[in-house]
């Protein structure tokens, strides 16, 4: 009979038993995975938001404008850089944008706003931004009208209709609902070289960006209505690289910060540009993983448990196995089998007991509203309970139950080492 | 021919006063004997057979098995010297729970890496020299007393060892029970000419040895040889 098994065979002498310290195993890393697994998820949604939306996982800037942000620091998108970031595969969408401040002005009521001049399509291809769009339409490249932000419109008043009107047509009357926005806002700003500069433009939708902060203060623009604007012509203040997967994101910061001149330029990836997002995430995930280390302290304790009686039950076997000629390095190496085999059977019990709620929460979200909802957004995060479906949640904490099984196998493996066979016989 | 030989063999475990189990034993056990070794509870007979036996080690004297003297055996080297050298049968039978009958006796021909094939082949034999073929599939929880014994005897002898030290074997079996172990120790120590060291004080036991070695408080008190 080979090791194998045997140690199965070993591992169900006490069914009750392997089942109850499987169930605790596999409810531990049930409760571990969805914990860690909705944490991640809120923590890639933050990030996705921010990336997509505004920053791309890697930024081109001049230099020196992210330590002060002023159109003279805005430089002109030139073939010669846009060749070097074409020549990276990794490299999906490269977004040119323009940002600078403006006071916003509605009526009576005026606001700091940020102006984020942008390609609308090319935006809109990355990050779907136009199904954000809560009220009116999107805008295309060539529009001269605007797109405002939910908390920067109900800041500021700007008029929502619902329009319903009738159309007759080959003689038939048919009626027709429109969400429109009927207002439009006044801009003031001051441009390239100090200029002062100002508009009227038409406000064509009301836009809800996932980022709160984002959400109450964004004018989505065009981006040559942008430059025209501010008076920078073929300028922009970032281009916006999307990798196809941010694991590369590292490499490929260097290679543009070894490539282009930096006295020229500044190539920031977006965890340089949202410190307090990252820390934010740091600072609760290390909450999650105190949670994390003390459920597994629990269960570990409860699986040394295991491991202690089933060593106490059974050192008389083992002095017999030895006296009849097994080595103990054999004995200790079918031991870990049975461990394994144990710690194996919880972690796949966990991990199919844990996929169907994941998946679940996947596909549809928890949504919060009012005050959780408020409290998230006060937070920067979005009101909104996403689950992260990385596979290496699974292996990890799979790898972390395994490796709480072996560090209590070493109890048995320490009492095997120093079994002395005759008083093992006479347990 | 001697194939064990016992030189001035002397036991004592410290304690707060030390206990002398074994006081200078000199003996020696040829091929093929069918020997009992006697005494009173406490007279160092299992002790005795612990340290012929290679479980424990003699505070003095040497034990020397086939020109071999064990003392001079790294723990590893003594396992692997138990294992092709001597069978154990223990009073309390001892099987692996987990394994069948045939298993049981399998397992030791397994650490000595035979192939299966012949482990499967010897076990049966041995099996059925206990009378035990139609159990060969049982797990030791659903045999008798005197049948898990009689595994453990076939175990004993799986792994075709010099000798088989038996430790109060019969002490749990009822009178039919232990005749018919007798009975066939007795006949595969014929059969397959493997000697045989009971330490008992069980009569039945003691009727059936050739040889009779009697200790008491560590010593050898007589040795006698019985025609049968």
């Amino acid at each position: 009979m080979n090791v194998f098994t045997l140690s199965w065979r070993n591992m169900w002498r006490n069914k009750r038993r392997t089942l109850i310290t499987i169930a605790s195993v596999s409810s531990a890393l049930f409760f571990a995975l969805i914990m860690r697994a909705f944490q991640e998820g809120t923590y890639d949604r933050a990030i996705y938001n921010y990336v997509h939306s505004f920053s791309g996982h890697v930024q081109i800037h001049a230099n020196g404008y992210w330590d002060e942000q002023i159109l003279e620091h805005s430089f002109v998108m030139n073939d010669s850089l846009l060749s070097v970031i074409e020549a990276i595969p990794e490299v999906e969408k490269i977004i040119p944008r323009l940002h600078s401040f403006t006071f916003a002005s509605s009526e009576y009521l005026t606001k700091a706003a940020l102006v984020m001049g942008v390609n609308p399509e090319q935006d809109d291809m990355q990050s779907n931004i136009s199904n954000n769009v809560i009220f009116g339409s999107f805008v295309s490249a060539s529009d001269t009208a605007v797109l405002v932000s939910e908390g920067l419109a109900e800041y500021l008043t700007i008029v929502r209709r619902d329009t319903t009107f009738s159309e007759t047509k080959n003689g038939t009357d048919t009626l027709i609902s429109l969400r429109m926005v009927k207002d439009s806002i006044v801009l003031i700003s001051q441009g390239m070289y100090g200029y002062s500069t100002n508009g009227v433009y038409p406000v064509q939708g009301i836009i809800s960006y996932p980022d709160p902060e984002m959400n109450s203060q964004v004018i989505y623009m065009p981006l040559q209505l942008a430059q025209n604007f501010f008076l920078a012509q073929n300028r922009v203040t970032s281009i916006s690289l999307i990798l196809s997967d941010k694991e590369h994101l590292n490499r490929i910061q260097q290679y543009l910060q070894d490539t282009l001149d930096m006295d020229v330029y500044e190539v920031m990836s977006w965890q340089e540009m949202n410190i307090e997002l990252v820390q934010q995430i740091e600072t609760d995930r290390a909450g999650g993983y105190v949670m994390i280390f003390i459920l597994y302290l629990i269960i570990g304790f409860g699986i040394f448990g295991t491991v202690v009686m089933m060593t106490a039950e059974r050192k008389r076997e083992f002095g017999i196995i030895v006296a009849l000629g097994m080595r103990k390095t054999r004995l200790m190496y079918r031991f870990c089998v049975e461990m394994v085999y144990m710690g194996l059977i919880g972690v796949v019990g966990g991990c199919i007991s844990a996929l169907p709620v994941l998946l679940y929460f996947y596909y549809n979200p928890v949504r919060f509203s009012g005050e959780l909802a408020q409290m998230m957004k006060n937070y920067g995060f979005e009101p909104i309970l996403p689950v992260s479906f990385d596979m290496s949640l699974f292996v990890d904490h799979g790898l972390i139950v395994l490796v709480l099984f072996f560090v209590s196998a070493l109890y048995t493996l320490g009492t095997i080492r120093k079994l002395e066979v005759i008083q093992a016989i006479r347990n | 021919m001697s194939i064990i030989q016992v030189h001035n063999l002397h036991k004592t475990f410290e304690a707060a006063v030390p206990v002398k189990a074994i006081q200078g034993i000199d003996l020696e056990f040829a091929q093929g004997e069918f020997s009992a070794v006697v005494g009173p509870s406490g007279s160092g007979k299992t002790t005795f057979l612990n340290m012929i036996g290679g479980l424990d080690s003699p505070t003095e004297g040497d034990i020397i098995i086939n020109d071999t003297n064990i003392r001079s055996l790294s723990p590893s080297e003594m396992i692997d010297f138990r294992l092709h050298n001597i069978g154990f049968v223990f009073q309390a039978y001892n099987l692996i729970p987990v394994l069948t009958a045939r298993e049981n006796v399998e397992f030791i021909m397994q650490l000595q890496k035979r192939p299966q094939k012949e482990c499967t082949e010897r076990a049966m034999e041995l099996l059925e020299a206990v009378g035990l073929q139609d159990r060969a599939g049982t797990r030791p929880a659903k045999l008798s007393g005197g049948q898990q014994q009689r595994v453990a005897v076939a175990r004993a002898l799986a792994s075709k060892p010099q000798f088989v030290l038996a430790d109060e074997p019969t002490a749990n079996l009822d009178t039919a029970s232990t005749e018919n172990l007798l009975d066939i120790m007795h006949n595969l120590n014929k059969k397959e000419d493997v000697t045989f060291i009971f330490s008992t004080h069980d009569k039945r036991v003691i009727d059936k040895a050739r040889r009779i070695v009697t200790i008491e408080d560590g010593k050898v008190l007589s040795d006698e040889a019985i025609k049968r």
